[in-house]
């Protein structure tokens, strides 16, 4: 008995050494160096921040590595964004020290984080990723920390200590329509995890369909562990549907879409780009072509003449040498994680004192600042809104709408922005941001 | 109609694919017994390794990287086989397949660090033609999926059923002992089964892969929902119907989403959730339902189940363990630590109410989460309009217990692994079409019910704002039911359950109602979980339900398996295994484990179970054990003399019994007088066992009467009918081996307490002595010394002594006792004469006698019914039988020349009988 004991730990072993391995090891990787990626010159470059001084300690709580989630590259991106600006002069001077907390995609692991951070000295959160808003939304409401970036939730639109770059997994769910609605396709079928919060949706988006002479044909719910894709393209189609508006986990994004290419179905979609890199857009199959996405934020790898600083987020990425955070594996939430840094370093690098290191200063900084820079990569940004409506707390309301090539791996971005509140309010025409 | 057959097809192809994953759970079951939860995680591995590691990683062709794939999953499950099956082979079936939850655990982990959280889409590989027939598209690779999954189905079954190996793989399932008997080995048996198994689900895996893409916990889900309907269908037992299963869950799905709205709009509801999850999973319980039996056939042998504790509450442990509990909390635990203490009493509560369904009843439910979900649900929205919380959890936990009562229904009609997966059918049913309905949970966007922060008799206890308070909450209620839970174990009713958890037939005998032990233990154990529910949703302002998953219920049944499924006191234990609990927080803190935690917790399952099958609690208890028994054998049992019963005369007429086109009692009448000893004799196979079945209720008669005095009973069940004074042994002892001797007898002698004590027995149980009549049998049998023992330490002789003393326990009017000498000696066989004469003449007993030894049966009997082929042939004084010429033809044979001793004479008072000659 003993002897099966202990073979059994060395097979535990084993399976654990299996583990230690990823499949894409870096030090395994015999390819050639990737480029160095040119830089903008649009980053100010002040030398390396001065450690002398008070650095400031920001937090990041998201799943870092679950079964159902992992967000494991968006902590890499704020490290590498942080040691990138913090060798450009940091804020003012100052360092950025990382604290991140792995919430293990858990509500109680994200109110311990909440708590880690409302009783530690981090200054403010970046890029959160959260479920149980409420309570985490509430405790650091009274904690005054400010949370930049991340991805708003329900509970957590509308509260004055939330500086969110888009409007979340929330107003993803209501930007997939316009796209398909402005090519003409007025019978939408809406394809989406099957959880309680989506079977709102339909009614929410009347003045939005309206507006734009729609309708949901029918509301399709997508279990997990769902085996076969194709049962949701055809009860779309059967629904009278031409369009489709995918509202769904992206391991369930890429099966629709391949069931669609496997069915020959001219049905068009629109979805969110999300965390989708170009490796994830790639398995897509070819009825990617047929998708319209809608995204917070340019694709990480697209046009530098447009948004010329997307070099420095590679070149900061590229230096840090994690794997996802190479161009094929970058998504929208790495960048969000570079641009959460970048905020930082613009509002409170231009604050009143931004030596006054406290959560006090960083809240007022972001609650007063106006018309920050963020380099083109979204407009001139207001961080604190207050307007009404669902939507009203979302300062940063535009979205792009994003085709993707699988045969040239290129992304073109439409001219013309997409704005939530005004869409989300039936409202169709709106000037674009200058 | 096209659009009908497109997902027609659709159905078929993915019913094709949840037909080859049942079939690998199948031939696992019937080769070991145990249903591998790890299934899945086997096949997602190999699906991983075959299309990553391999083709995408190494550019390896297609073919060879699937069969490298296959292997890998070959080789893990033997591997499991070998180090961790084959240790448990003597432990409780549900202590093996906990051991398959900590595989699925470990292999999940192992593939989440290695491969990550992306999903991978894998190109199809199978031909992918697509025809169009009458605007129909038909895809090839469906096509191919069906055949493959039906060529498979075919191969199992003609190998199960024509070849010697899996002949014998069949045989092992029934009966193991007897396989090896004919020189197989079990293990090599066990491991060709476990080996295939894994094969054909590495195989499944990797055929589906195109279809679903890889993701760590697709396929999970996938083998542990839809196969595993699919296996229940064919009874994990046929290949065919397994097959035919797949499909059915595979064409419900499929056609659910079909017409969703379509159902929606019948039932005049705005939306219903989950149902093409649920469709194929509910046809099968309703058919599961109504093929299933109230009670087991005579063949059916109960599933062990762990160790049980005493009961016995150390009040200076319990103080010592609350006491310390709060020192920690507001001496020394910051916010974190108070946080994983709350979320493992919590925990803890669940365990207790898995410790009173399957610890105690017996009933393996994995269901519970879900019902803690309901708890949550109702105290929420009851709490959400208006209701002061202190109303609305014991409200919510009323309810809850409702709802157990009906989760309970499937348990009444199944048993054991059927059981098992029909509520974790159930469960699954409940978080799919309830927690995922927006309409039952709350009207905000969110997706839950807002309930806000929590305050108890004006106390703020919110665990957001109060970790402290909220985790003291958790201690009152945790301590508070651990007693109640022990409180039930050392009561009549926690007897009534343990007789039932062991042998539901033995339970029946004695006038246990089978039905309503079931419920109770469901109701109860559903309360408990509201209880637990609550304390875990009502940590957040708003509860979402998206946690009360079927994967959690599986995990605590493990957790309670860790602790001691048995042991009130397996709950402490079994608690900080909780995710976030104070055992994940611990390793934490003291190794910085990270993402490691969920490896290194599923690889703890399983070397847990290695080292102690019983719990953690067993091995804490046992020391104490042997003085607390010293203890109890110094209390002396004061025995009574035997009173008379009620008489009653036991009357059958015309009694015809078939099965199927077989009749196995033909036009049987026989009387049974007070105080009168009726043998009842025939050759095996005669239709005795089955005469006293159809007398005692446990199998319907085709035709004729049973009267107890003037009340006709035949229409009666088995319990009403033992309630009224028709009592029974079995050949086959099934005694109550979990309970010692004493309550064995106390189990004979209590199934007329009042209806109360099923309430009141929680919070006071009453220990009465045992009744005289009980005590009267311990004198009769001798089993002064032998009270505190379990029957399992006893000689066989004793055993049987048990057994019928356990059916005298009541004092019934009538008794029957089957082949009570079997197995004893013939000094043991005149001991029992003797004493089933006293019962007839000293106590009134009507005594109906089935016996194969023929010198007790002259010696013993007042009258001599023989029966032949189920019909009477002769009957008589002892004499007239000896003498009749069919009796002799059929039963007795040729008479040996008479030795020249004396008849031996049984002296037992009134109504003595020759002994017959030894023949």
């Amino acid at each position: 008995m003993k002897r099966r004991v202990l073979a059994a730990v060395a097979c535990v072993l084993t399976l654990l050494a299996a583990a230690c391995s990823t499949s894409k090891d870096d030090a395994d990787d015999g390819g050639t160096p990737a480029q160095a990626v040119q830089r903008s010159g649009l980053l100010a470059d002040n030398g390396a921040c001065d450690s002398s001084k008070p650095v400031y300690k920001i937090g990041m709580m998201t799943p870092f590595q679950t079964a159902a989630i992992a967000h494991r590259s968006q902590v890499d991106a704020a490290e590498a964004a942080i040691t990138a600006f913090n060798s450009r002069g940091g804020i003012a001077g100052h360092c950025i020290d990382l604290e991140p907390c792995d919430t293990h995609f858990d509500p109680n692991g994200e109110l311990d984080c909440a708590r880690q951070f409302a009783d530690g000295d981090v200054v403010a959160t970046i890029n959160d990723t959260t479920q149980n808003s409420a309570d985490v939304t509430s405790t650091l409401q009274t904690a005054g920390l400010a949370r930049v970036g991340g991805f708003p939730n329900v509970a957590d639109i509308g509260v004055k200590n939330l500086f969110p770059i888009g409007g979340g997994s929330t107003g993803n769910v209501f930007m997939v329509i316009p796209p398909l609605a402005q090519t003409g396709v007025s019978k939408i079928a809406l394809i989406a995890i099957d959880t309680p919060a989506f079977q709102r949706v339909p009614d929410l988006m009347k003045p939005m369909l309206e507006a734009h002479g729609a309708e949901i044909t029918k509301l399709i719910p997508v279990a997990a562990g769902t085996t076969d894709y194709q049962q949701f393209v055809l009860a779309a189609t059967d629904s009278g549907a031409k369009g489709a508006a995918l509202i769904t986990q992206p391991a369930d994004t890429a099966q629709v879409l391949r069931a669609a290419q496997q069915l020959s179905s001219p049905l068009k979609f629109s979805l969110s780009l999300g965390t989708s890199s170009l490796t994830d857009l790639k398995q897509f199959g070819t009825a990617v072509k047929n998708v319209t996405f809608v995204s917070e934020v340019p694709p990480v790898t697209g046009s530098r003449e447009r948004w010329p600083v997307l070099g420095d987020v590679l070149a900061d990425f590229q230096a840090s040498g994690e794997s996802d955070l190479r161009p094929e594996n970058v998504d929208a939430g790495d960048l969000k994680s570079w641009m959460s840094v970048l905020a930082l370093v613009q509002v409170l690098g231009k604050a009143g004192d931004p030596d006054d290191v406290s959560r006090k200063a960083v809240l007022d900084a972001f609650s007063t600042a106006k018309n920050v820079d963020m380099h083109g990569l979204i407009p001139s940004w207001t961080p604190l809104a207050t307007g009404p409506g669902l939507f009203g707390g979302v300062s940063d309301p535009w979205y792009y709408q994003v085709t993707f090539d699988p045969d040239s791996g290129q992304f073109t971005v439409s001219d013309k922005l997409l704005n939530l509140v005004s869409e989300f309010a039936g409202e169709a025409d709106y000037a674009q941001p200058s | 109609m096209q659009s009908f057959l497109q997902f027609l097809i659709v159905g078929l192809g993915s019913g094709a694919v949840y037909a080859m994953f049942a079939q690998g759970a199948v031939l696992i079951y019937r080769g070991s017994g145990l249903v591998n939860f790890g299934q899945g995680a086997i096949g997602t591995l190999a699906a991983y390794v075959t299309f990553v590691d391999l083709q995408q990683d190494r550019g390896v062709p297609t073919v060879p990287a699937l069969l490298a794939g296959i292997a890998v999953a070959v080789a893990v499950s033997l591997l499991f086989q070998w180090l961790v099956l084959r240790p448990l082979r003597s432990a409780a079936p549900i202590v093996r397949v906990i051991a398959t939850v900590g595989l699925l655990g470990l292999v999940q982990a192992v593939v989440v660090q290695r491969y990550g959280a992306t999903t991978v889409s894998v190109d199809e590989y199978l031909p992918h033609d697509v025809w169009i027939v009458g605007g129909v598209a038909i895809q090839e690779q469906r096509v191919w999926l069906v055949a493959i999954s039906a060529l498979l189905t075919g191969a199992l079954w003609a190998w199960t059923r024509y070849t010697r190996t899996g002949l014998a793989i069949s045989a092992s399932a029934q009966n193991e002992r007897a396989v090896q008997t004919l020189g197989w080995s079990p293990n090599r048996l066990a491991a060709v089964t476990w080996g295939l198994g894994g094969g054909i689900g590495g195989l499944a895996a990797v055929l589906v892969a195109p279809l679903t893409g890889l993701s760590p916990v697709g396929l999970t889900i996938v083998v542990t929902i839809a196969a595993l309907a699919a296996a229940l269908l064919g009874g994990f037992s046929s290949f065919p119907l397994t097959f035919v299963g797949g499909l059915v869950v595979g064409l419900g799905e499929a056609l659910a989403t079909r017409y969703n709205s379509d159902i929606e709009r019948w039932l005049h509801q705005s939306q219903i959730t989950g149902l093409n999850r649920a469709a194929g999973f509910l046809v099968i319980l309703v058919v599961l339902v109504l093929r299933g039996r109230s009670l087991p056939l005579r063949s059916h042998v109960a599933d062990r189940l762990p160790r049980l504790g005493s009961g016995v509450v150390n009040a200076r442990g319990v103080l010592i363990g609350a006491a310390v509990t709060l020192a920690l909390l507001f001496g020394v635990f910051g916010d974190s630590w108070a946080q994983a203490t709350y979320v493992s009493l919590a925990t803890g509560v669940m365990v207790l109410s898995i410790v009173v369904l399957t610890g105690y009843a017996g009933q393996l439910s994995l269901a519970q989460w879900a019902l803690a979900g309901i708890g949550a649900l109702a105290a929420g929205q009851l709490v959400r309009h208006g209701l002061p919380v202190e109303l609305a959890i014991p409200l919510g936990v009323l309810i809850t217990v409702a709802v157990g009562a009906v989760f309970a229904l499937p348990a009444l009609r199944t048993r054991g692994v059927n059981l098992a997966v029909v509520t974790l059918g159930l469960g699954f049913t409940v978080s799919e079409v309830v927690f995922a309905n927006g309409d039952y949970l709350g009207d905000g966007l969110d997706g839950g019910t807002r309930i806000g922060p929590v305050t108890l008799f004006g106390l703020e206890v919110d665990a957001v704002n109060h970790p402290h308070r909220w985790a003291v909450v958790c201690l009152v209620a945790f301590v508070v039911i651990a007693l109640v839970v022990a409180n039930l174990r050392r009561s009549r009713t926690g007897r009534r359950l343990i007789a039932v958890r062991t042998n539901e037939r033995a339970a029946t005998s004695l006038g246990i109602s089978v039905v309503g032990v079931k419920l109770y233990a469901f109701a109860v154990a559903a309360g408990i979980a509201a209880v637990g529910g609550i304390l875990t949703a009502f940590q957040f302002s708003v509860i979402k339900y998206d946690r009360f998953d079927v994967f959690t219920s599986v995990s605590q049944v493990g957790f309670a398996v860790i602790g001691g499924l048995g042991y009130a006191l397996g709950a402490v234990f079994a608690a900080p295994n909780a995710v976030g609990g104070l055992g994940s927080e611990a390793l934490d803190a003291l190794f910085g484990l990270g993402g490691w935690i969920t490896i290194i917790g599923a690889a703890l399952v399983i070397l847990m179970l290695l080292a102690n099958q019983h719990g953690i609690a067993d091995v804490v208890v046992r020391h104490h054990r042997g003085r607390a028994a010293a203890r109890r054998a110094e209390t002396p049992v004061e025995l009574a003399e035997a009173e008379r019963v009620a008489p009653a005369t036991l009357r059958v007429a015309g009694l015809t019994v078939r099965f199927g086109a077989v009749v196995a009692v033909a036009d049987v009448g026989f009387e049974v007088h007070p105080g009168e000893i009726v043998g009842l004799i025939g050759p095996n196979g005669a239709g005795k066992t089955t005469i006293i079945d159809a007398v005692t209720g446990f199998v319907k008669p085709s035709a004729g009467t049973i009267h107890l005095d003037d009340a006709a009973v035949h229409r009666l069940g088995a319990t009403r009918r033992a309630r009224l004074g028709i009592r029974r042994s079995f050949q086959s002892l099934e005694l109550f081996d979990d309970l010692p001797v004493e309550d064995n007898l106390r189990a004979g002698s209590e199934a007329g307490a009042s209806r109360i004590s099923w309430l009141t027995d929680l919070i006071w149980p009453v220990s009465r002595p045992l009744s005289p009549t009980a005590l009267a049998a311990v004198r009769g049998f001798e089993l002064e010394e032998h009270l505190r023992k379990l029957p399992g330490e006893l000689p066989y002789g004793r055993r049987r002594h048990v057994g019928i003393a356990r059916a005298l326990a009541s004092g019934p009017s009538i008794l029957l006792l089957d082949e009570p000498a079997a197995g004893l000696d013939e000094a043991e066989s005149r001991e029992l004469a003797s004493l089933i004469r006293e019962l007839a003449t000293e106590r009134g007993m009507g005594i109906l006698l089935v016996e194969h030894d023929m010198p007790m049966v002259m010696s013993t009997c007042d009258r001599i019914v023989c029966i032949e082929f189920g019909k009477v042939i002769a009957t008589g004084t002892p004499d007239q039988v000896r003498g009749d010429p069919a009796v002799v033809a059929a039963y007795l044979g040729t008479a040996e020349p008479e030795s020249e001793s004396e008849p031996e004479v049984v002296d037992a008072g009134e109504g003595r009988a020759p002994a017959m000659s030894e023949s």
